[in-house]
């Protein structure tokens, strides 16, 4: 179920701004989809790799350069299908239940 | 102490505890294996490291600058455990049973068990290896294990008794098991890395001996072989003997330091049946200081002076034997403290003690002597059947105080009769304070026909205050007198003044007579007269009387000669003076 749910919820943070691993831990805690810092980064990465998310370096004031992520073009027609599954999913589930 | 290793995470160096250390790489190597694809694990180990790094950096500051096992946990619980990590991808499935093994791996924590620990051992690591079980320092236990052979010895039976059952952890996986510790990747490898080593060693051993293919060689061989275990052997005796010292160290300093307890508390400290009977020396002290406050303050005072080299000596003997180390600066400033404090107390009490010894007053009496002899004899009786606990000048016992500073003295006297004169000093806070002490005591005497039986000691009631007391005994004779002074006074006739000035040591045993120029010596031309029993000195005593008898006679006759010279002398005169008128 979990599957594509949190890269869909990521693409969305990432959507409105870009953003630091913290800041969408912080949105995704607030949520309750996830707990734990460890299971965003291979995601990111993935996600990356794929060509839908993009990062640059900004230096830290404390400690190492981090990572910015920001949503790429391909990225944000691939949230617009997500978004449309979704509302679909959410439509289909609705319908379901409510009989 | 604790080591640290440093480690370069993303850039930035941290030192991280060694205990840490390994923890950490754990976790770093089981997150690591999450990740199949090399190329997507490089960055994403990358990217957590960076953010490790970020948060580390929060974890230090300029007091705390190591990286601790629970800052490792911290971290651990911001980014969650190996398994988080997965997520599912094309080969989920399989992907996560591994990440689940490897995960549980991570997790999984050895039932503790208990084992002689080798690594940390004294005598044979039994303590050590309880210590490693309950994860306390072994010091305590070693201590204990000292307290208990004090209790009849028992824990040197219950130590032979763990030191056979205990086995000793020989491998890493048993050294991890008596400490209970987690068995992770990071342990297991080092064991398997020393297992290598060992392995290595014995291959290189074989193959020098393998080398060693002349006899001469293998001679030497066993020469140094010989010669290594010879200072192996020197090496463990030396140990033995530095430890030994350090435990007598600190048995002695804690006996010490009961006793003194002990002292304090006035109770009798017991060594093995032997009591040392601390009753009498606070006995001592409760007849010099004025009130039991002062002297428990002196008391306190000393034990406080005296624990500075104790507690140095048991710290050393620690040092020496759990290389136990406290923090020299603040042990050093107490110690110093206490033995000054301890100073001062000592000090206050005594000053006040000195003045209880400022004033000085004597108080006399008679005793007149019976009889109508005129010889008498002096001697030294022990008047108390008790057994006195020690042979000293002032012995306290329960009832009295018992004072030998007693001295005997003859002098002449106008009066008709002899007497005794007993004259006590004492010193005192004042005049008044020192005259009533001089009159508290008890002189035993007595006298048995012409025996005058003294004691060379007298007693004050153990109420009374120690404030140097002594007794001066005289014997008073008129002239014509006689006195006998037996071996026995010798210890406390002091300087008799005599016609012949003849030392104390010669006076006694002889019998002296008192003239009007002083004492004479009646005998001294004789061997010294010993004191015999009391009818021999009766029958001694009778002689003499028929020696006077004869002297008597001889005088009479002396005076009869003396009576018709006279008689003849005067007819001569009258007969001179018939001659001159005839003329």
């Amino acid at each position: 179920m979990r599957k594509g749910v949190l890269e869909f919820c990521i693409l969305a943070v990432l959507d409105h701004k870009d953003a630091y691993t913290s800041d969408i831990i912080d949105v995704l805690k607030e949520g309750k989809m996830i707990v734990v810092e460890g299971t965003l980064y291979p995601l990111l990465t993935r996600l990356k790799n794929a060509g839908l998310l993009a990062y640059r370096w900004e230096e830290s004031k404390s400690g190492p350069p981090r990572k910015y992520y920001s949503i790429t073009a391909e990225g944000k027609s691939f949230l617009a299908d997500l978004d449309m599954t979704w509302q679909e999913l959410v439509h289909a589930v609705e319908v379901t239940t409510s009989k | 102490m604790n080591k640290t290793i440093n480690i370069n995470l993303a850039g930035i160096i941290f030192h991280v505890d060694e205990d840490a250390y390994s923890y950490f790489n754990t976790y770093l190597q089981s997150v690591k294996a999450q990740f199949d694809n090399a190329e997507e694990r490089e960055e994403i180990i990358a990217d957590i490291e960076a953010r490790i790094a970020e948060l580390l950096q929060g974890k230090i500051n300029d007091s705390k600058q190591v990286i601790t096992r629970a800052d490792v946990d911290a971290i651990i619980e911001v980014m969650g455990k190996p398994e988080d990590f997965a997520t599912e991808d094309e080969d989920g499935a399989q992907s996560n049973s591994k990440a689940k093994s490897d995960s549980s791996n991570f997790e999984y924590a050895g039932p503790k068990r208990l084992f002689r620990n080798p690594d940390d051992k004294i005598l044979s690591g039994v303590s050590s290896g309880i210590a490693a079980y309950f994860g306390i320092d072994p010091i305590w236990v070693r201590l204990a294990w000292v307290a208990l052979l004090f209790g009849a010895g028992t824990g040197f039976f219950i130590y032979v008794i763990l030191w056979i059952v205990m086995p000793e952890a020989k491998t890493t996986a048993q050294k991890l098991q008596m400490r209970g510790e987690k068995i992770n990747i990071s342990n297991i490898e080092r064991s398997v890395k020393e297992e290598m080593k060992d392995v290595k060693d014995r291959f290189e051993n074989y193959k020098n001996s393998g080398k060693a293919k002349n006899v001469g060689e293998k001679a030497r061989n066993i020469i140094e072989e010989i010669v290594a275990a010879v200072l192996s052997i020197l090496k463990h005796v030396f140990e033995f003997v530095f430890k030994f010292m350090g435990i007598i160290l600190m048995i002695i300093g804690v006996f010490i330091l009961i006793g003194l307890f002990s002292l304090f508390l006035g109770n009798d400290f017991n060594i093995n049946g032997n009591a040392i009977d601390y009753g009498y020396l606070t006995g001592y002290l409760d007849a010099l200081f004025i009130t039991s406050t002062q002297k428990s303050i002196f008391l306190i005072g000393v034990l406080m002076l005296a624990m500075a080299p104790i507690i140095g000596a048991i710290l050393l003997g620690m040092r020496i034997l759990f290389n136990y180390r406290t923090k020299g600066k603040f042990t050093f400033a107490g110690l110093i403290t206490i033995s000054v404090l301890g100073f001062i107390m000592i000090f206050a009490t005594l000053t006040l003690l000195v003045k209880g010894f400022s004033s000085e007053a004597s108080y006399s009496e008679t005793i007149e002597i019976g009889g109508d002899g005129k010889a008498y004899a002096l001697r030294v009786s022990d008047f108390i059947d008790d057994e006195r606990p020690y042979d000293l000048d002032w012995t306290i016992t329960e009832k009295y105080q018992l004072l030998a500073d007693v001295e005997l003295n003859v002098k002449p006297t106008q009066k008709e009769t002899p007497y005794l004169e007993l004259t006590t000093e004492s010193q005192g806070q004042n005049r008044l304070d020192a005259r009533q002490r001089a009159k508290n005591y008890t002189y035993y005497n007595e006298q048995i026909d012409t025996v005058i039986n003294l004691a060379n000691y007298f007693l004050v009631p153990s109420s009374e205050k120690y404030r140097a007391q002594n007794l001066n005994v005289v014997l008073y004779l008129p002239v014509g007198y006689s006195v006998y002074l037996d071996e026995s006074t010798i210890d406390i006739i002091y300087d008799i003044e005599n016609v012949t000035d003849t030392r104390d040591d010669n006076m006694v045993g002889h019998f002296w007579v008192m003239t009007q120029n002083g004492l004479v010596c009646m005998d001294c031309n004789n061997e010294k007269t010993e004191w015999k029993s009391d009818e021999e000195w009766k029958s001694y005593e009778d002689e003499f009387e028929d020696d006077a008898k004869a002297f008597e006679n001889d005088a009479d006759k002396r005076l009869d000669d003396a009576e018709r010279k006279l008689k003849e002398a005067q007819e001569e005169i009258e007969n001179l003076k018939k001659e001159q008128q005839k003329k």
